[in-house]
């Protein structure tokens, strides 16, 4: 009996060596790789992915319209409804942004500070929640650390690697992002990224700030990050937390542009 | 688990990896580490998922967060399997 346990012990050791020597090996192979040649997986990956995603984008378009017609008839009346409010929202607020912004690009004028930014289009490819860690993966090569905005005005994030095809853009709102802000305020706080176009900042009780104004990097002046959502007040705290989101469906999101200079 | 059993599986994985949400391509890669006996396909799977997705933050040593996930998930679906009667059959 005894021989037996030692002989299936020694059997069950040599069968955990094996595979722990493969993984330890492959894992050093790999990491070798990459010390030498950074871009060889993602290249390698990218040239096998792209085609698929840009098919994909390419046939979505179409499957959307058929696709349309199986809906039921009074989920399309309420979308109806709940889509014509919307419309009817964003045009009061275009009218008045229209005003601004004649008034914002005669001050730039007069203070010699035009908008002479050079901005490329790219088409996204993939977006959340497909992409793992908050990326979006755009078709065009963009420079690392090129910033990414959709929209005309919401800053989205930047590059974060550049492949021959196609690049990666890594979110703001990138679970552990922390990133300097500016409230309408005029006060500076800290804001954490909370994922799919969601951030957090805790401000002091004092400060005031309103559901539905915007938030912008201490940085980017012309571009906005988020529209606050709620506000956690609560009495035993001396400060609060500002929940804020992206004014964006970061989920459908098709083109976006790239701040070239 | 036959042989095309195996394919269809590895078919699957890689259109979650190109085409399904990451929890979703996640869930399929930890039935696949459960359900096939030696799963050592899960490695290369996750250098791919890092190929596509990853950048130079989610890499620890030069090895992306996946493919350190796969092997751990490799190891340990091997050690458990290896204890469990019904894998013995």
């Amino acid at each position: 009996m005894m021989k037996n346990y030692h002989l299936k012990s020694r059997r069950r050791q040599t069968i955990y060596r094996r595979p722990t020597a493969i993984v330890i090996l492959f894992l050093l192979v790999v990491g070798g790789l990459t010390f030498l040649f950074p871009r060889l997986f993602p290249q390698l990956s990218h040239s096998l992915g792209t085609p698929f995603w840009k098919a994909k984008e390419v046939t979505g378009q179409y499957l959307q319209a058929p696709l349309s017609y199986f809906k039921t008839k009074s989920s399309l009346e309420r979308e109806n409804d709940r889509l014509e409010s919307r419309v009817q929202e964003l045009e009061a607020r275009v009218a008045i942004t229209a005003l601004l912004l004649d008034e914002n690009n005669a001050l730039k004028k007069i203070l010699q500070r035009a908008e002479n930014r050079v901005r490329t289009l790219a088409r996204v490819i993939v977006r959340p929640p497909q992409s793992p860690f908050g990326t979006f993966i755009v078709d065009t090569p963009v420079d690392q650390g090129k910033q990414v905005v959709a929209g005309d005005a919401v800053l989205l994030g930047e590059s974060v690697e550049r492949l021959e095809d196609s690049s990666i853009v890594r979110l703001y709102s990138g679970s552990d992002n922390v990133l300097d802000v500016v409230l309408a305020s005029g006060v500076f706080a800290e804001a954490q990224g909370r994922g799919s176009g969601n951030f957090v900042l805790e401000v002091p009780k004092e400060t005031e700030v309103a559901v539905g104004e915007y938030i912008k990097t201490t940085t980017e002046s012309d571009y906005v990050l988020g529209v606050v959502e709620e506000i956690e007040d609560n009495e035993t705290s001396t400060f609060k937390r500002v929940l804020f989101r992206a004014p964006l469906n970061l989920h459908s999101i098709e083109w976006v542009e790239v701040i070239e200079s | 688990m036959s042989t095309i059993q195996r394919i269809i599986y590895n078919a699957l994985i890689g259109a979650a990896v190109l085409l399904f949400p990451w929890w979703a391509l996640v869930g399929v890669l930890i039935l696949f580490a459960v359900t096939v006996r030696s799963p050592y396909e899960l490695l290369v799977w996750g250098l791919v998922i890092d190929g596509l997705y990853g950048f130079a933050g989610t890499r620890f040593l030069n090895i992306g967060f996946f493919t350190w996930g796969a092997s751990f998930v490799l190891l340990f679906s091997l050690f458990i399997k290896d204890r469990l009667l019904a894998y013995n059959r």
